[in-house]
């Protein structure tokens, strides 16, 4: 078994994706067996599946986390273990987590028996993974392009409906024409240096005096279509349609996890391979795309009733201020992107699974501001929540999305982009409009009908609170945080 | 550029078959007896007529039935080349033919247990 | 360690009033009232305790929030700061007291609002670092953007909810950009540490501009006065005594401690700006007050023209002007709230806010009309009353610094009497229109500290000189001195 010790390490350091494509399959034939026979099947299976999958997740993040490898490239370099890779697992396990835990009651109510979608959720977990962990633009594209099979076919999941179907087809399809440009730009790179693995570029474009146009391109092609699947400004057209089409458990996973990962593939390509073309194309790519998604973000947010495409808009805003926190280009700035990364999603977990809950009580399934209204007095306890959320997400002091913002500030200003940051700040100040809006709608509209007291079912509220508390954990004392991600930052460059 | 030179056979493959292709087609389009009748316009034996709207309903599980037929049928295109080295591979090819097999057995469960192999 | 416990003791009467059920309104009323008297007795303390010999900053709280990146929370008090903050734990509970009655949708949420806006007040007037300065001066509004949507009286409310958020966050955000440059430029947002760092003139003056966006929304100064008279007259009584007593208050204070504090030169440089603004504020608000037909927008502008005047008394560079204008921003602080509160009777009773309705108070509600009357005439300066000692030294020392300014400047005290009286004559004489019951004990003791304040500042105001001299001698002289 000479191969056993080649890649002994190598095992070792994969392990969680090892354990997560073996648990796929169990949880498959679990699913498959039992999910036939069963007479009753939502209110049997359901329970065992959810139960089967946030084990494995559980796991998996265990495994994660127990990770004895610092910093290796996997199988033959087309893989690595990192910090970065480390930490973004985490956070992923995290958010996926969250979405098992709301997902039975809103899979009950919803008529929902596929047991298929938890494996689905595990095979968003593993593909995330491998993306995380992906070191060579090969291992990318395959891995991107398991998750967006999965994600088409959870956006038309719901079969009966024109919203889904479109949502499933606008994604498929445009998310197609995306990976293409990743393939063809991956395939120039190839033509023009003779390699895609990503230690090899940034060896190669290191002492690079003159570059040729291919390069370019094909990185442009490659970031458009990373920046596609993040909903950044130009290619931000499909986010509002598939946000409200597909089904709101789903939209709340579109919401959650894959940005993470994404921006983790970014942060190698921009910052690890091709850090050599920072100054000449990385600037002002992601500050033109980071101005164009904040002003997207806030001007498209104006006009909208709809409470799913109001937070994908905002989140095409926040996107933008991802992206501004790239453009910094510094240690800051990168500290800066992860700190919002993992502010953005405990905010929008919290703020998603109200609209899921909204979605289980309301009559309608628009989702217009005007389900909302009643909120604050038929739960009072969770309007608040929801309208500090908002608050935080408008950037407002003294909550954690203002300490999010205020990184990209510090970075931005720090690197002397300081009309940049104006443009910044303005925007910011007109989605603030819209945001307190919803706020409004919450709190100073009459209703007219009756509302009823609707609980939040066991697993949302565990979700809420939680997340609640990481929060003003993080408010309260950040050090912790900050050292970790400024680990995870020097990671990258050295 | 110097490099693409070895894809010349490629390119005489490709131009090798186009001709092929075309000479078939050409052959058959001028030689045929195109003599059409009531027995050759009616109904196939699976039901279909053979000239209508192309965007008619279609019954789903012919499908289903394609799609389980291709992966399947791509299964195989992997064993053969894999049947054929095999003497000279290490035991990772081995087993990692064998895993291979062993994830599509799972798929193959799963599809049998769904009931997408039953035509009722 | 006493202002520790002042915080630590006002955030778990929050958790407190959370942990109420919303049923038992009386109690929650007792309660909050009961938390916001203390933490009074609490700042009353803090005076009793304030070392005067001395300009550094006492009491000093230092929280490692973020030592690796030097952002750390740090609280003290000055001679500067202490009245602001006696000022706002004395009409948080008048307010309360005055919204006694108030019972209009939750109660509950009214009575957190206020007390986080008390907290976050105090922790603004307290800071001294100016990022966390920024945070809290920034948190302010959401307390007091859900006071206004939610428990407002028309529909006009939410627009008014909305212009003061917008117009204030609008603002700030420029002073956020100036907080990050210094902080960049510095490496720390500690305000002692600040003092001692030399910006470069150029810095200075875009400094400068930045926090001036953000402080004069708050005064406010001439072209963004917009939200002021909207959000006063559609706040409920309790919110407008707070906007008026104690928000306006941020907007000098900032000045004071911020524009004048860390940018000397750049101060010095932009003086004209200010006074002209300043200046075209106090005439033209106190034209525009004198035609108002409602109650209390013609509160409201006179509150500009206050601010106005305090925004002169700080930009004179002289010990004198700087203590009067603080002098000024308590009194008003006092004056204006009570003429709030007393609005707020009149609309309790009779629910309308136009002049025209009322008439001939003085036969059938004598009390109310004499405290009316005496808050009228601290309006408008009276001697005895605070307002004369502030506006007083306030003209001399803008007299000292430009004769022209202070000229202007006067005028505000006519003009003052002219629409103060008119509206006193109003309301007070003429034909009886309207039958009401007098003051209740409530009521009475609610203006009791008010009046008491006013007479023993504009009698004895050597006592509250003698606290600030220390700190604000320090500030200006240390400013010439650069």
């Amino acid at each position: 078994m000479k191969f056993a010790l080649i890649f002994q390490n190598d095992t070792v350091a994969f392990l969680p994706e090892l354990f997560l494509a073996i648990s796929i399959l169990v949880v498959l034939l679990h699913g498959s067996f039992l999910g036939v026979t069963a007479a009753s099947l939502h209110s049997y299976l359901t329970p065992s599946m959810v139960r089967l999958t946030s084990g494995t997740l559980f796991l998996s993040l265990l495994l994660v986390i127990n990770n004895p490898v610092e910093s290796q490239t996997l199988w033959n370099a087309i893989f690595i273990a990192d910090y970065l890779s480390t930490w973004a697992k985490f956070i992923i396990f995290i958010g996926l987590l969250f979405c098992v835990s709301v997902s039975e009651s809103y899979m009950f109510s919803a008529r929902f028996r596929a047991y298929e979608f938890f494996v689905f959720i595990l095979g968003i977990a593993l593909s995330l993974c491998l993306l995380i962990s992906s070191y060579d633009l090969l291992s990318i594209y395959l891995s991107m392009e398991f998750l967006s099979l999965i994600f088409y076919v959870l956006a038309a999941w719901k079969k009966n409906s024109y919203f889904s179907a479109e949502a499933g087809l606008k994604y498929f399809i445009l998310g197609s024409v995306a990976s293409i440009f990743f393939l063809f730009g991956s395939s120039l790179i190839y033509f023009s240096l003779g390699t895609t693995n990503l230690a090899s570029l940034a060896l190669l474009t290191e002492n690079l005096s003159v570059s040729s146009a291919f390069i370019y391109f094909g990185l442009v092609c490659i970031v458009s279509a990373l920046l596609f699947k993040l909903g950044a400004a130009p290619y931000h057209m499909w986010i509002a349609d598939v946000y409200e089409g597909a089904p709101t458990l789903v939209s709340l996973i579109f919401a959650l996890v894959p940005k993470v990962a994404f921006f983790v593939v970014v942060l190698r390509i921009a910052f690890t391979s091709f850090w050599s073309l920072f100054p000449t194309l990385w600037e002002d790519f992601f500050c033109i795309c980071g101005l164009l998604s904040l002003f997207i973000g806030c001007l498209c947010g104006l006009g909208e009733t709809k409470i799913k495409r109001i937070l994908a808009f905002s989140s095409v805003g926040h996107v933008g201020f991802l992206c501004l926190g790239l453009a910094s280009g510094s240690i800051e700035g990168i500290q800066a992107v992860l700190f919002y990364l993992v502010f953005y999603m405990l905010t929008a977990a919290f703020l998603w699974v109200y609209v899921l809950h909204l979605d289980l009580t309301s009559n309608s399934s628009l989702l217009t501001f005007a389900d909302a209204i009643g909120l604050v007095r038929s739960n009072p306890f969770l309007g608040f929540g929801v309208v500090l959320m908002i608050f935080s997400l408008a950037g407002i002091p003294p909550f954690g999305g203002f300490f999010a913002k205020l990184n990209i500030f510090i970075g931005l200003v720090d690197s002397s982009f300081f009309i940049v940051a104006i443009f910044a700040v303005l925007t910011s100040v007109i989605s603030a409009f819209y945001y307190i809006r919803l706020i409004k709608i919450f709190y100073f509209e009459k209703n007219n009908n009756w509302f009823f007291f609707a609980p939040l079912t066991k697993g949302a509220s565990i979700v809420l609170v939680l997340s609640g508390l990481i929060i003003i954990f993080f408010m309260l004392s950040p050090n912790l945080f900050y050292l970790l991600s400024y680990k995870v930052g020097l990671g990258l460059f050295f | 550029m110097f490099f693409l030179k070895e894809y010349y056979p490629v390119l005489i493959f490709l131009g090798f078959s186009l001709a092929l292709a075309g000479v078939i087609f050409g052959a058959s389009f001028i030689l045929a007896v195109s003599d059409a009748d009531t027995e050759k316009l009616s109904s196939y034996e699976c039901g279909f007529d053979p000239y209508e709207d192309a965007r008619n309903a279609f019954d789903v599980r012919f499908y289903l039935v394609a799609i389980l037929f291709l992966l399947f049928d791509i299964e195989t295109i992997f064993l053969f080349p894999w049947s054929v080295s095999l003497s000279q591979l290490p035991s990772i090819g081995y087993w990692s033919m064998l895993d291979f097999l062993f994830e599509l057995v799972v798929g193959f469960i799963y599809a049998w247990q769904i009931g997408s192999l039953d035509w009722e | 360690m006493l202002l520790t416990l002042l915080f630590i003791f006002l955030s778990l009467g929050i958790v407190g009033l959370i942990v109420i059920p919303s049923n038992k309104k009386l109690l929650m009323r007792q309660y909050a009232l009961f938390i916001t008297s203390v933490v009074f007795v609490f700042s009353l303390l803090l005076w009793l305790g304030f070392d005067q010999s001395t300009p550094k900053f006492q009491y000093v709280v230092n929280w490692l929030w973020l030592p690796i990146a030097n952002i750390n929370l740090v609280l003290g008090i000055d001679g500067i700061s202490l009245f602001f903050v006696i000022l706002t734990t004395l009409i948080f509970p008048l307010c309360l007291l005055a919204s006694w009655s108030f019972d209009k949708g939750d109660i509950k949420t009214y009575l957190i609002s206020f007390l986080s806006m008390e907290l976050v007040l105090l922790l603004v007037f307290t800071n001294l670092d100016l990022l966390f300065f920024y945070i809290f001066f920034e948190a302010v509004l959401i307390p007091m953007f859900l006071v206004i949507g939610i428990y407002g009286s028309r529909q006009r409310k939410i627009r008014a909810a909305y212009m003061f958020f917008l117009y204030t966050l609008f603002g700030s955000l420029f002073m956020l950009i100036g907080v990050i440059y210094i902080y960049l430029f510095a490496g720390s947002t500690n305000y002692e540490s600040l003092a001692t760092v030399n910006f470069s003139n150029y810095d200075q003056k875009w400094l400068w501009l930045a926090f001036f966006a953000s402080f004069a929304a708050k005064v406010p100064m001439l072209p963004v006065h917009i939200w002021l008279p909207e959000a006063h007259v559609e706040a409920p009584t309790a919110g407008s005594v707070i906007l008026a007593g104690i928000l306006l208050k941020l907007g000098s204070y900032g000045f004071l401690r911020f524009s004048l504090g860390l940018f000397p030169e750049a101060s010095v440089y932009f003086t004209p700006f200010v006074f002209s603004l300043s200046l075209l504020g106090v005439v033209y608000t106190s034209l525009t007050a004198i035609r108002q037909t409602d109650l209390k927008r013609l509160i409201a502008y006179t509150s500009v023209a206050h601010m106005n005047l305090v925004m002169i008394g700080l930009f004179t560079g002289t010990v004198i002007g700087v203590e009067a204008a603080i002098l000024q921003s308590l009194s008003h602080g006092f004056v204006s709230s009570a003429l709030f509160l007393i609005i707020g009777i009149l609309y309790d009773r009779w629910h309308s806010r136009v002049v025209k309705y009322y008439g001939g108070l003085t036969h059938t509600m004598p009390i109310f009309i004499i405290i009316f009357l005496f808050f009228t005439m601290a309006n408008l300066g009276l001697p005895g009353t605070s307002s004369f000692i502030g506006e007083f030294l306030l003209l001399v020392s803008a007299f000292e610094a430009n004769t022209t300014a202070c000229f202007f400047a006067a005028t505000s005290m006519i003009l003052g009497g002219g629409y103060s009286l008119w509206l006193f004559n109003r309301i007070a004489y003429g034909n009886v229109k309207l039958v009401g019951f007098d003051l209740s004990l409530r009521e009475f003791i609610l203006f009791l500290p008010l009046v008491l304040g006013t007479l023993f500042m504009g009698i004895y105001p050597n006592i509250f000189f003698s606290v600030m001299h220390a700190a604000v001698s320090n500030l200006v002289w240390a400013d010439l001195w650069m």
